[in-house]
């Protein structure tokens, strides 16, 4: 069964925020809060991707 | 023996008269059926004993015992039954003519009485098989030479608009910006060239030889009608105004109907950042369109009871469509057939980098190639897609379907059209 992937937090800028795959490598961005869909939330004092990040990117496949 | 213009017959037990009644005109009977069919039927009946009705001759003749003819006979005066029969049928084929070209049942109905005649009656089909070979040999048809280099996709199941990549036709420009865009033509840079039919959009698709670098994958020629450019960097809804110049027509036996139109994204040069992105969503990411019955402010991607959502692609490559795995097309509202103009877009995400169009196209053909390198017919006469009509000034190109693999692929061949 494809796994999901194990986003980290990489980075931010102004407007959005760059998670990595701790797994397979792929990275993707998700806006912060305030600025569209889907966003980033920031929780504990770090960033977290959306619960349902896994609609906007394809199964974990580590190289 | 009773008088000498009665005929007596005995037939056992009791004799009947028979009238032999007015002799016919022999001019006139031997003008209609011919002099030697008239005397073959007189020795016939020579020896014959009851008088015998003729048919095919117009009023009231028999061949009397004895091989003479009686009776009145209404016509022959001037032609035979062969003149008259063509002179019905020459009678029936103009009035088939005069009304012809206004209904297309009976338009059908000359080509098939007159098949070979080259003069085919214009009302939007060809009559036969023969009628197409002798189009297309009598130079009504046209080749057309392509080759494009493709681009490789960002995940298996992306699809591709080629419209922009090298080769030739060269690479086409990303759409004018909103609210205006661009309507397509086949005078644009990028589109596939060819000539217009000889009488108003009677051009239609024949088949097309396509050889593809890399196994499984498949092309569809489209006729890209309008794009504009999206702001990437805003989440506000984004006006548009332009329009296609092409099916805009609501009747859907028109050549040029609206059904069929399809909508979707591609990226003309530059990839975009890398980040996720909603193209359709409730409330966030709205599009509205009129549909094939020019009805406004439809919902792009609504199943009737709400938005559905469908995600952009993140960092999605230049040249590729920003639709998730498995899309090539935007969907339409529930029940909607066509997509005549889009009035407004929005994205739920702004991104800083990259480009995007919004492109509105009609569908063509679709050919598949299960092997590399390996020239891979699709036949538009006898498949599903028949004979798909390609409008004056289409501007004919190419969208990569779904990818089985996200390698870059080229692809060459020659598509045949043929006009009425």
């Amino acid at each position: 069964m494809p796994e999901q992937h194990n986003l980290v937090f990489v980075s931010d800028t102004d407007i959005d925020t760059l998670f990595s795959c701790a797994r397979c490598g792929a990275s993707i961005g998700f806006n912060k809060l305030g600025i569209g869909e889907p966003f980033a939330i920031f929780e504990a004092g770090a960033w977290v991707p959306p619960t349902n990040f896994g609609f906007w990117m394809g199964p974990c496949e580590p190289q | 023996m009773g008088p000498a213009d009665q005929l007596w017959i005995l037939d056992g037990t009791m004799r009947t008269a028979i009238s032999r009644g007015k002799p016919t005109h022999a001019d006139h009977l031997e003008r209609w059926l011919g002099a030697e069919h008239v005397a073959r039927l007189s020795r016939d009946f020579a020896n014959f004993y009851w008088p015998v009705p003729i048919q095919g001759v117009p009023g009231n003749v028999y061949i009397m015992p004895g091989g003479d003819f009686a009776g009145e006979i209404r016509a022959g005066a001037y032609m035979s039954s062969a003149d008259a029969a063509a002179l019905t049928v020459k009678k029936i084929l103009k009035s088939i003519e005069n009304k012809a070209r206004k209904n297309r049942a009976l338009g059908t109905l000359y080509d098939l009485i007159r098949a070979g005649d080259r003069r085919m009656m214009s009302v939007g089909a060809f009559a036969s098989i023969d009628a197409i070979i002798a189009a297309f040999t009598g130079g009504k048809g046209q080749a057309l030479l392509f080759q494009k280099t493709g681009v490789a996709s960002n995940a298996i199941g992306n699809a591709n608009d080629l419209w922009s990549r090298a080769g030739n036709p060269g690479s086409g420009a990303a759409g004018a910006a909103a609210p205006g865009g661009t309507a397509w033509s086949s005078a644009s840079t990028g589109a596939l060239k060819y000539l217009n039919g000889v009488s108003a959009n009677s051009n239609h698709y024949l088949n097309w030889a396509l050889s593809a670098s890399v196994i499984n994958n498949s092309l569809l020629l489209y006729d890209r009608l309008f794009s504009v450019a999206l702001n990437m960097n805003s989440t506000a809804t984004q006006a548009v105004t332009g329009v296609p110049t092409r099916y805009q027509s609501t009747t859907a036996t028109d050549v040029g109907y609206i059904g069929g139109n399809f909508i979707f994204e591609s990226n003309p040069t530059t990839v975009l950042a890398n980040v996720a992105h909603s193209v359709t969503a409730e409330s966030t990411a709205v599009w509205t369109y009129t549909n094939q019955a020019n009805t406004a402010s439809k919902n792009l991607n609504h199943n009737g009871t709400a938005i559905q959502t469908l995600a952009g692609v993140a960092a999605c490559v230049a040249g590729g469509v920003n639709l998730a795995a498995g899309n090539w097309f935007i969907p339409l509202a529930a029940g909607d057939s066509g997509i005549k103009a889009l009035t407004q877009m929005q994205h739920s995400v702004a991104i800083a980098a990259g480009t995007m169009d919004a492109v509105i196209g009609h569908p063509i053909a679709v050919n598949a190639c299960p092997v590399a390198n390996l020239a891979c017919l699709d036949d538009g006469l006898y498949s599903a897609i028949n004979l798909s009509s390609i409008l004056d000034g289409a501007c004919l190109s190419f969208l990569e379907m779904p990818k089985p693999a996200t390698t870059a692929t080229n692809y060459s061949g020659l598509i045949r059209i043929v006009s009425e």
